[in-house]
């Protein structure tokens, strides 16, 4: 039960702050909410399966990306006003502060393990990304392609 | 048209057009988006080549009008002081689409983009507890402890007031980053040291987390997609740096607060 309360909650609340300090437009704040929802409950899902962070970031990164295009294209709005405030919580501060606290208490395979860690988030966050918007362009291209074959 | 009026509505288009780029740009937008603004708006107005090179930190813009007498324009546009504002990125998207759907003027453009330049963040109250809320969730998803929750939101808000203080007086970003996350490191040993709270880490994680750079790392994965590549290693530096910095500050006021320790 707290599992599903903390995914609702850690869901939308980062989401919404991250809205705020972007500026995002008062009537698009609900659905890019909505895109951080389901990336962590992604997010969330992925851990609470199987505990690995990195593809909990990946997944959450394909959730934003695909979301946020789907979004993008109803709304008429440019994609990266839902891309952004999705995007954010999945970002692996806790990591770079971590590899920063083990660097000064100088344990510094702790502190390579952590940075490691760090980066492979990052990477997989930008991975998941990167995948989903390839995916999204090669379909537009073939939907475009099998469009101009009918006509 | 005569010579010179020809000469004064492409001398109006292109201005128009990187103005429109240059905004987009600032308010943190990715780089094929300017692109494709700029070279909308200029083939909109009946501009027949037009050639673009932006970067984060400056866009060319050359365009020539096909004609045998016509000239070749270019402008060069120094981008400086990005920082996020998605209203206008979402409002300048409208504005080139309506642009080239509809018929526009390059003078009511430039009115229109004087409007959009106009456009402020929400209020101060409004950011504050927004940075408020995602210090303190993110200090939540780490020590599962309310106290430290509500240190954390309220280190998150002293720590964004402090930074959109110094933002003021131009300082570069390193040393933003830097002074932002020492600010907040040394509040939250202050507040540990008063025995309330547990977890100083998580308070300092939650308060870093408003100011990491994840809008760069985003935007440099979507320029490189996008077969920027120039753009997106200079926006993966710039995040690179930032985090360092970040680092660096909480790093540094942890240090000293240990060996101030040791001293009493």
């Amino acid at each position: 039960m707290s599992f599903f309360i903390s995914v609702i909650v850690m869901g939308f609340v980062p989401s919404l702050g991250f809205s705020i300090l972007f500026h995002v437009p008062k009537r698009l704040i609900f659905p890019a909410m909505a895109v951080g929802f389901c990336s962590n409950a992604a997010y969330q899902a992925v851990i609470h399966t199987s505990d690995n962070k990195m593809m909990a970031c990946f997944l959450g990164a394909c959730v934003v990306g695909f979301f946020a295009y789907f979004m993008a294209r109803g709304l008429h709005e440019a994609s990266t006003v839902f891309i952004l405030p999705g995007i954010m919580p999945l970002v692996p501060g806790s990591y770079m502060y971590y590899t920063m606290s083990f660097l000064i208490e100088r344990s510094y395979s702790q502190a390579a393990s952590s940075l490691s860690s760090t980066l492979l988030m990052a990477g997989s966050v930008a991975l998941g990304l990167l995948i989903s918007g390839s995916i999204l362009k090669i379909c537009t291209s073939l939907k475009r392609k099998v469009q101009s074959l009918y006509e | 048209m005569t010579d010179t009026i020809r000469k004064q509505y492409q001398k109006q288009v292109i201005t128009l057009a990187v103005q429109a780029g240059k905004m987009m740009m600032t308010n943190g937008a990715e780089v094929y988006r300017v692109e494709e603004t700029i070279e909308r708006i200029c083939l909109a107005c009946g501009l027949k080549e037009v050639e673009v090179f932006a970067t984060p930190t400056g866009i060319i813009a050359s365009v020539d009008s096909g004609e045998e007498a016509g000239g070749v324009y270019t402008k060069v546009k120094r981008v400086r002081n990005t920082r996020v504002d998605l209203a206008r990125v979402s409002e300048l998207n409208s504005f080139s689409r309506m642009f080239t759907t509809t018929e526009y003027s390059p003078k009511k453009g430039m009115d229109k983009l004087k409007e959009i330049d106009s456009i402020k963040p929400y209020k101060l109250w409004k950011r504050l507890f927004g940075a408020g809320i995602i210090a303190a969730f993110f200090c939540w998803a780490i020590s599962h402890n309310a106290v430290d929750t509500a240190a954390a939101g309220a280190i998150g808000m002293m720590s964004y007031l402090f930074s959109s203080w110094i933002s003021k007086y131009s300082i570069n970003y390193f040393m933003n980053g830097m002074m932002c996350s020492a600010f907040a490191t040394f509040f939250a040993l202050l507040a540990y040291s008063t025995g309330c709270v547990y977890h100083y880490d998580a308070i300092i994680i939650g308060s870093i987390m408003i100011f990491v750079p994840g809008v760069a790392i985003t935007n440099s994965i979507r320029d490189l997609l996008y077969g920027d590549m120039i753009s997106g290693v200079a926006r993966m530096a710039e995040a690179c740096v930032v985090a360092v910095a970040q680092a660096a500050g909480a790093g540094i006021i942890l240090k000293l607060w240990t060996m101030g320790g040791s001293l009493l």
